[in-house]
C-alpha cells in the first residue's frame, strides 16, 4: 500500500511559474535572478519572508528576498553564486516563511529547481549522462530526483557514445521508452506534479514539439499509459528520422 | 613549514605505509616523503606554517589550519587530495597516535586518503573533513561543535552519524539544534548524544523541515518540534540548561 504524506499545515507546493531562477550571462561567479509570482498566496501571507537558497551536494548559500508583501531582493552583485564552481550543478529552492504567528512555519516552497542557462531559453537537456563502470554492458540508466541519467561504460566514454549516429539511432527510443514508463508506470506521476521532472519534459518537449496530446490518463490505467508512451516513442523515431542517423554513420544506404 | 601536496607517486608511497604499518605497527613514519621532490610538490598557493604540538579537538585543527591559509591570504585547496594526504603524513601522530609500545593503528585508508572517486565517502577523511564543516560553518563555527568537539583520531560514531547526513551539515539551523542537544554549554559532549540519537535526529529533521524554517529559529524553537521519544531525554535537558543560563 503506498504510503502518502499528509500536509499538517496547508504548505503551498510554488509551481515553476510562481518561482523560479535564471542565470544570468557573465565571467564567474555567476549572478542569478529569481522570477517570483506569489499573487495567489492568501493576505496573510504578506508578511512572511521569502528565501532562496542554492544547494549542491555540501555546499549551501541562502539570501533573503524580503517579504511577499515588500519584495527586497539583495543587489543584483549579491545574488552571485560565489560558493559553487559551476552553477550547473546548483539546484535551488524558495521558502515562504511566516515570521509572525508561528516564526519558522513554511508556508509556501519550490523544491529542486533546476535554474534556467544564460543560453537556453525553456529548454535544458532532457536526460544527463554519467561514465560508470556496467561490466560489459555499453549502457544503462538510473533514475533521480531531477530526472532519467544515461550510463555509459566508463572506458569507451559518454561523449562520444552519446554523439555516435548508431548509438542514437538504436539506443535514443529505448531510452525514451524507459523513461516514461519510469515517470508514468513506477512513479505514477500525474504530468502536472511540479516537483517531478516529467513535468517540465511535458510541457517543453512531449506536448510542444513532439505534439503529443495531454498525458491526463489516470494513473491506474496501466493500458493507456502503455498506448501514451508507444505513441511518443513513435513520434520520437518519426520527427528525428532515427533509421537516417544509422545510414549516415555507418555509411550504408539500405539494400540497393 | 611550506605546504606542499603529494603526486600521484606520493599518494601510492603514502597508502604502501599505511599497508605497511597493518603489518608491523611500530612500522616507523616516512616523514622524509614531505619534502622529497620525487613525491610532492608545491600547492598552486603558497601556505607556511608551523606544526603544533598538539590539537585539543578537531575544532582547534581546522582554527589552526584556516588560521594559516587567511595569514597568507589565500584558501586552503579543499578539493586537492594530494594536499590532504600530505596533511595527513605531517600530522600523523595526531590523527594515528601511537600508544606507549610506539605501536599505531591506522584504521581505513579512507580516514588518511580521500577518495576521489566518491565524493560521498569524502568526509571520512579525518582532516578534510573537520576542516570543510568548520568551513561551511567560519561565520560562527561554535554552532558546528557536535562535529568539531573530539580529537582529531577519534570523531566518534556521533560525528560520522552527522558528518553523513548533508541535510544537517550544510543546514546552519540543524547543525546548531544538534549541538545545542549534544553539547553542554562547557563545551562537552552531553550522556546520551549517541550514533543512535544522530540516526533518530536525522530521521525527525528530515520531518520537520518539510514543515518549518529551520534556519529561521533559534534551537530553543526548533527543539520543541522534536517529539520523538527517543530524543526527548536531551531536548528537556538542553533547554532546561539554557533557561539556566
Amino acid at each position: 500500500m503506498p504510503i502518502e504524506r499528509i500536509n499538517f499545515t496547508n504548505r503551498t507546493k510554488l509551481t515553476r511559474e510562481q518561482a523560479n531562477v535564471r542565470v544570468l550571462p557573465g565571467p564567474p561567479p555567476n549572478k542569478f535572478e529569481v522570477y517570483l509570482d506569489l499573487r495567489r498566496l492568501p493576505d496573510s501571507a504578506r508578511m512572511a519572508a521569502i528565501f532562496v537558497e542554492a544547494y549542491h551536494r555540501t555546499t549551501r548559500m541562502r539570501f533573503k528576498l524580503g517579504t511577499v508583501a515588500n519584495h527586497a531582493p539583495p543587489s543584483p552583485d549579491e545574488l552571485c553564486l560565489t560558493e559553487f564552481p559551476d552553477w550547473k550543478d546548483v539546484s535551488f529552492r524558495v521558502k515562504v516563511t511566516d515570521v509572525g504567528e508561528s516564526p519558522g512555519k513554511i508556508i509556501a516552497w519550490a523544491n529542486g529547481i533546476r535554474p534556467k542557462g544564460p543560453d537556453d531559453d525553456q529548454q535544458s537537456d532532457l536526460v544527463r549522462w554519467k561514465d560508470a563502470e556496467l561490466d560489459g554492458r555499453l549502457w544503462d540508466m538510473e533514475f533521480d530526483e531531477k530526472g532519467p541519467i544515461v550510463l555509459v561504460e566508463k572506458t569507451v566514454g559518454h561523449a562520444s557514445v552519446g554523439q555516435d549516429g548508431r548509438f542514437i539511432a538504436v539506443a535514443f527510443p529505448e531510452v525514451l521508452r524507459r523513461s516514461l514508463t519510469e515517470a508514468l508506470l513506477v512513479d505514477k506521476t500525474s504530468g502536472d506534479d511540479p516537483e517531478h521532472w516529467f513535468t517540465s519534459w511535458t510541457k517543453g518537449y512531449l506536448t510542444g514539439k513532439l505534439g503529443l496530446p495531454a498525458m491526463d490518463i489516470d494513473a491506474d490505467d496501466v493500458e493507456q499509459r502503455r498506448d501514451w508512451i508507444e505513441q511518443a516513442v513513435k513520434a520520437f523515431g518519426r520527427q528525428f528520422k532515427l533509421a537516417d542517423w544509422w545510414s549516415k554513420a555507418s555509411g550504408t544506404k539500405g539494400a540497393e | 613549514m611550506k605546504f606542499r601536496r603529494f603526486n600521484d607517486q606520493g599518494v601510492k608511497a603514502f597508502a604502501e605505509y599505511l599497508g605497511e604499518l597493518r603489518a608491523n605497527p611500530a612500522a616507523e613514519k616516512p616523514m622524509d616523503l614531505l619534502t622529497d621532490p620525487q613525491f610532492t610538490e608545491l600547492l598552486s598557493v603558497s601556505i607556511d606554517s608551523e606544526l603544533p604540538a598538539t590539537f585539543s579537538s578537531r575544532m582547534e585543527f581546522a582554527q589552526w589550519l584556516h588560521a594559516a591559509a587567511t595569514d597568507s591570504y589565500v584558501d586552503i585547496p579543499r578539493n586537492d587530495a594530494g594536499f590532504w594526504a600530505w596533511l595527513s603524513l605531517a600530522l600523523f601522530d595526531h590523527v594515528c597516535p601511537a600508544n606507549e609500545q610506539g605501536r599505531r593503528k591506522p584504521g581505513a585508508d579512507a580516514r588518511h586518503l580521500i577518495e576521489v572517486k566518491d565524493w560521498k565517502r569524502r568526509y571520512r577523511h579525518l582532516l578534510q573533513n573537520a576542516y570543510e564543516i568548520f568551513y561551511l560553518h567560519r561565520d560562527v563555527p561554535k554552532r558546528a561543535l557536535v562535529a568539531l568537539v573530539n580529537p582529531l583520531h577519534k570523531p566518534g560514531e556521533l560525528t560520522e552519524q552527522i558528518n553523513g547526513r548533508q541535510e544537517i551539515v550544510t543546514c546552519p539551523g540543524c547543525i546548531s539544534l544538534a549541538t545545542f542537544l549534544c553539547v553542554d554549554p562547557d563545551g562537552k559532549r552531553r550522556r546520551g548524544a549517541s550514533g543512535k540519537f544522530a540516526r533518530v535526529f536525522g530521521k525527525a529533521i528530515n520531518r520537520v523541515s518539510r514543515t518549518f524554517d529551520i534556519p529561521l529559529m533559534l534551537p530553543t524553537q526548533s527543539a520543541k518540534l522534536l517529539h520523538q521519544k527517543k530524543l526527548r531525554k536531551l531536548v528537556d535537558t538542553a533547554i532546561a540548561e539554557a533557561a539556566d543560563h
